[in-house]
């Protein structure tokens, strides 16, 4: 019994949740089951982080195997007998590599913030307990794909996740709800069709040398089951065919497994021409969008490309198409969210952009940066995707042009809309800007030692197209930034009314606490350790124990979300000793709205969730926010003389964005020129 | 081992409670409880005995042989043939068998609310029964032929029950069909007695003798296509399946579906595989055609209608493409699958037709447009359609994975291009489904039509949806236990249509340079 035992309860605590919440009697009861199994699998996937990084090499798997067959089969018109595994089985299992660590962790983090997100939203909403057991069992399908020791297990995950997801898209109230389920699901089943074809693929065509993974698997200290599909054993087995060691196995037999596999992913990730996915993600009904957004189209693919790399890696002409194809799909999401003037469009075409270029990263040669990035990218879609949601829901400020009147009347939330977007646009230290920098040093040659570099023209296409999108989704967010920090009030006098009366009465304001602590989380995951980490100590390590570099950047991923844990629990402990008489009331509203209550003259926060977000906020937060504030309503006087703002600003601010990141390109080229990192 | 009449009891007792039911009075409403529980009593007694008789006494197939029961009696004997009264199971049956009985008290549940013509439904139904269970066990050809044959009579007049101005029509389509279908089998076996020489009508002779060869095989073999293809419903031999299902009560087209895929299936495995492979290899391009146009007409007629009930009715036609292509991959693996996938469908079929029988029977409509939301509003309802579309598609840990999984194992390995146009296939079937299920599952009702609103499935029929639920997700999650059952048969089947392939073309060998 160790830590990786954890694994299980990681996978299974959701829909165990899902379980006991139906014997619960009251609305309140079942969100409050469903909520604790969700943190409680957050812990369980710190405590499986833990142990993969503490006894890496070792990969821990473990499988509870629902059914068993042997299968030889003599097709009747095939020259030789084709031998497939002894056994084939169907189960469900674990197998704790380190990014398959580190994305569970984030998956579960953002799951556990979005249900608390939802059980706030909508508390008296008659459909709170149907939509969060849907988001309890796409957790739970996302992880077992995630953790998934075998190519069967990333099936099953797979085809869940696409179902209900699009369950809960259905599940909205809006005519176009069905039609965007339905859409969702096509597009999600095309993937999953293709990834079970390439599943019978594999098995008939790889399975079969199992002595080939077992030796290689044995390297790894894996103890390789024998089933087929398992991944350890595959991954052997396919750089043993690519060197010529399977009788009957060639390039294109890897190509066509390998490309049947990027067609599940790039379905998955909403890439072009099932971008649509993105549209449908963010019209879900209210707080799940946000997990959608998180876990759905970045950590499915994510999590699928990872686990299949080496196949990628091996065949022929994939790994250029999926640069191409998700370069072009980061360029045209940005500029889709350039023009889009729905937040919740905006949020879903911004996460869909970021989900091209950890793709782009894959193509590109450095999986550990494309992880990377995913991390943040999952923490920042999400946290945009949430406060989207709660301004376009409560606060009815649904478009762009009716953030003016919002920085008015409800800067707290404005504020948070600020940070998220400044972890998605890539702002220079914060978010997903050192995950995008990673995939940007890859094009500029930083690719991991024992990785194939990709040829000078593809990283011509995806350095320059994933430097183009990031430039223009930056300004994207900027747009949406000025256009609230300028506070101008919408064209249509009925309709400026119309906020400003919904602003005087705003609806859900326990959300705040939470969707405050998810962009904060979001902007420190890329700030706090993944320049220092994917750069430098990731190499030094890989350097000193001559190890890979991909499994000790885990400590960055460890770093990353242990962080922030840190940091809130500092704040917890220096959070200010309001006067004793504080009644420390228990129950719903104490623990999760973060009550404000003046007593003896001072205001207490009720609520240990919300008195720890509140700390960090009149400590450290408000203060840096009411400047950059400040400085930027300076900036906006300064262009009041200027009739139409807009082209003015593009010009200016637009060559300042892409000055700032061509001078980032630059640092992490060297950077990344001299500590190279990646997978063996 | 089994007692020897375990089998006889399984397939007459149903006979028995039909004549039973036909002896009882109905003019009380307690008289008519105890039809409809000496219905239940007939259909409950072979389950038990299938399960701890028979099922039991075979134990772990895994840990050795399946040990076969077996009852085999001489009956007609002195004539130009040898016809055995036998019964017995094997791989290729005995889960097939258990499926049936299974299912059939989850039927007369689902019929409790049945009003009219109380004794001859119930006599008629376990009628049906003794055909479907008569026909996964026997062993003598010409018995098989007999139960084949059974159920058509009584599903025609149950059909002809029905309400829809078109239930006279589609009961004399399924009775006009389902007998030419048999006239082929009859054909078919005259046909391969003649050439082979052979006596013996016993399964186990018949699968180890040579096969007719050459033309004559060749018209065996098509006059099997007809006869199983018709019962499977595979294109173009569909329609009298549809028009059953979508002019029948809802109990009634479940029944139907019972007797289509699932004994098709099974017959062109047993008899068209086992005992002509020579013409079935001969087939083979015309067989992956009809898999692809079984398939894809199916999907899309179920795309284009505009009736509920044909919508599901069409969706489970087109999953006999997949099966034809399991069949004709002829290997082990993908036999196995098809008669997985029927296995499933025995559950997943019937599920499916009750969700969409009981919201077109409550709101008195079928068709899409004004059934638009009538569901959304039964939560229990929405789960039992979700749970019968989502096996009838694939979706892993449901019924329908494990074999559609070994067909396209199977399939990749002799078809991969048909078995790429049948994964694209099943993409178009999902669009279908999907919208009929959004449609009226989970749509918002039009304002005007908030009195549509169909009230959840409850009391008999609640209790008969979850029987077959809970079978769809029982047999997904542990499908090894169909699996290691079905391995005792396919392998001889594959072996046996292996001898008889061609020899496979030289590969010339590149020249290294």
């Amino acid at each position: 019994m160790h830590f990786f035992e954890a694994a299980w309860a990681l996978i299974l605590l959701p829909p165990a949740g899902v379980a006991f919440s139906y014997l619960a009697e009251t609305r309140r009861g079942q969100a409050l089951t469903l909520i604790g199994a969700a943190w409680l699998s957050l812990l369980a996937a710190l405590a499986v982080l833990a142990a993969t990084v503490l006894r890496y090499p070792t990969i821990h798997q473990a499988t509870l195997t629902f059914w068993t067959f042997s299968v030889t089969q003599s097709p009747f018109n095939a020259a030789t007998t084709t031998l497939l595994a002894p056994n084939f089985q169907v189960g469900i299992g674990y197998a704790s590599t380190p990014v398959a660590a580190a994305l569970a962790t984030t998956a579960a983090l953002v799951v556990a913030l979005g249900q608390t997100h939802l059980m706030i939203q909508l508390r008296s909403d008659a459909r709170l307990a149907a939509l969060m057991r849907l988001v309890s069992l796409l957790s739970f399908s996302a992880v077992a794909l995630i953790m998934a020791p075998g190519l069967f297990q990333v099936v099953l995950g797979f085809e869940l996740c696409g179902l209900f997801a699009a369950l809960l898209i259905g599940s909205a109230l809006g005519t176009g709800a069905g039609r965007a389920a339905r859409r969702t699901y096509l597009v999600w089943r095309l993937g999953g069709l293709s990834l079970l074809l390439a599943a019978a693929f594999i098995y008939v065509k790889f399975s079969g040398p199992i002595e080939v993974a077992a030796t290689a698997a044995a390297k790894h200290g894996a103890s390789v089951v024998p089933d087929g599909l398992n991944l350890a054993a595959l991954t052997a087995i396919w750089t043993a065919a690519a060197h010529g060691q399977v009788h009957g196995v060639g390039g294109r037999t890897l190509t066509l497994a390998a490309a049947l596999v990027l067609l599940a992913a790039i379905t998955a990730a909403g890439q072009i021409p099932w971008h649509s996915l993105w549209r449908g993600l963010g019209d879900s009904p209210g707080a799940t969008a946000a997990p959608l957004l998180g876990v759905l189209g970045v950590t499915v693919a994510t999590s699928l490309l990872a686990q299949t790399y080496t196949l990628l890696q091996l065949a022929a002409g994939v790994l250029p198409a999926l640069v191409v194809l998700a370069a072009i799909s980061s360029l045209v999401l940005a500029v889709l969210a350039l023009r889009e003037s729905s937040l919740r469009r905006f949020a879903a075409f911004a996460a869909g952009s970021m989900a091209g270029a950890v793709l782009v990263g894959f193509g590109l040669g450095t999986p550990s940066g494309a992880v990377a990035l995913a991390v943040a990218a999952m923490l920042g879609g999400s946290a945009l995707g949430a406060v989207s949601v709660h301004l376009s829901r409560d606060l009815r400020v649904d478009t762009i042009h009716k953030l003016g009147p919002a920085w008015r009347q409800a800067r707290p939330t404005l504020v948070v809309l600020l940070l998220a977007l400044a972890a998605c646009g890539g702002l220079v230290g914060a978010g997903t800007f050192f995950g995008r920098a990673a995939v940007l040093g890859a094009a500029f040659g930083g690719v991991g030692a024992g990785l194939r570099g990709a040829s000078f023209w593809l990283r011509v296409i995806g350095g320059g197209g994933e430097l183009l999108a990031s430039g223009i989704l930056a300004a994207a967010c900027a747009r949406v930034a000025l256009a609230a920090l300028r506070g101008a009030d919408p064209s249509d006098p009925r309709e400026a009314r119309a906020t400003r009366r919904h602003l005087g009465q705003p609806r859900g304001r326990g959300q705040l606490q939470v969707l405050r602590a998810w962009a904060v989380l979001a902007v420190l995951s890329g700030l706090l350790s993944l320049p220092a980490v994917h750069f430098g100590l990731g190499s030094f390590l890989a350097s000193r124990k001559g190890g890979t570099a991909l499994p000790l950047e885990a400590w960055a991923l460890v770093l990353t979300l242990l962080a922030p844990a840190l940091g809130a629990v500092t704040m917890w402990l220096v959070r200010p000793q309001g006067p004793s008489a504080a009644p420390e009331r228990a129950g719903w509203d104490a623990l999760m709205d973060g009550t404000q209550l003046v007593e003896g003259g001072e205001t207490v926060v009720l609520g240990w969730p919300a008195r720890m977000v509140d700390s960090f906020t009149t400590m450290i937060w408000d203060p840096v926010s009411d400047a950059a504030g400040a400085s930027f309503q300076s900036l906006l006087e300064l262009m009041e003389g200027e009739p139409n703002w807009w082209p003015g600003w593009s010009g200016r601010a637009g060559v300042a964005t892409l000055a700032v990141l061509a001078l980032a390109v630059a640092v992490v080229a060297w950077v990344g020129a001299a500590h190279p990192v990646g997978l063996p | 081992m089994p007692s020897d009449l375990s089998l006889t009891l399984i397939v007459f007792l149903p006979l028995v409670g039909a004549m039973v039911v036909l002896a009882l009075p109905v003019a009380t409403d307690l008289q008519r409880f105890r039809v409809r529980t000496t219905a239940l009593f007939a259909t409950l007694v072979p389950l038990l005995i299938a399960i701890f008789d028979l099922l039991g006494a075979v134990g772990n197939p895994s840990q050795g042989a399946l040990p076969q029961p077996n009852f085999d009696a001489p009956w007609l004997r002195g004539f130009l043939i040898q016809m055995d009264y036998h019964l017995g199971v094997d791989g290729l049956s005995l889960m097939l068998l258990f499926a049936i009985t299974a299912v059939f008290p989850a039927l007369v549940l689902a019929s409790w609310r049945q009003r009219e013509r109380y004794r001859t439904y119930f006599a008629l139904l376990l009628l049906v029964e003794v055909g479907l269970t008569g026909t996964f066990a026997t062993q003598d050809l010409l018995l098989f032929l007999i139960f084949f044959w059974w159920p058509v009579i009584p599903l025609a007049l149950l059909i002809s029950f029905g309400s829809g101005v078109r239930a006279g029509a589609a009961a004399r389509r399924v009775l006009w069909t389902q007998s030419l279908s048999g006239v082929a089998l009859l054909a078919a076996i005259l046909l391969m007695l003649l050439r082979t020489g052979n006596r013996t009508f016993d399964f186990l002779t018949l699968s180890t003798v040579n096969p007719v060869r050459g033309a004559p095989g060749l018209i065996v073999a098509v006059l099997l296509l007809v006869a199983f293809g018709s019962r499977m419903a595979i294109f173009p031999l569909q329609r009298w399946f549809v028009d059953g299902i979508a002019a029948a009560s809802t109990p009634v087209g479940m029944l139907l579906a019972l007797s289509a895929l699932p004994v098709g299936t099974y017959g062109f495995v047993r008899v068209a595989l086992d005992m002509d492979p020579s013409g079935s290899l001969q087939l083979v391009l015309p067989l992956l055609a009809l898999a692809l146009l079984t398939l894809y007409w199916g999907a899309l007629a179920a795309r284009g209608s505009r009736d509920l009930r044909r919508v599901a009715a069409n969706s489970l036609a087109a999953i006999g493409g997949p099966v034809l292509l399991g069949i004709t991959a002829f290997s082990e693996t993908s036999i196995a699958g098809a008669l997985g996938v029927a296995f499933a469908f025995v559950f997943f079929a019937p599920l499916l037709l009750m969700a969409v029988g009981v919201v077109s029977d409550r709101a008195g409509r079928v068709r899409l447009g004004e059934l638009a939301g009538a569901a959304a509003g039964a939560p229990r309802l929405r789960l039992l359609f979700a749970v019968a579309a989502a096996g009838l598609l694939g979706v892993p840990l449901l019924a329908g994975f494990p074999g559609l999984f070994q067909v396209l194992v199977g399939g990749l390995v002799a078809h991969r291009f048909v078995t790429a146009l049948t994964v694209l296939g099943l993409l178009l079937l999902t669009a279908a489904v999907w919208r009929a299920g959004n449609t009226v599952f989970w749509a918002a009702p039009a304002p005007a039509e908030d009195d549509l609103a169909v009230s959840d499935s409850h009391g008999s029929e609640f209790y008969a949806g979850w029987i077959l639920a809970a079978a769809v997700i029982v047999f997904g999650v542990s499908g090894g236990y169909f699996v290691s059952y079905t391995v005792h048969g396919t392998d001889l089947v594959a072996a046996r249509v292996s001898s008889y392939a061609p020899p496979p073309p030289p590969v010339a060998k590149k020249a290294h340079k």
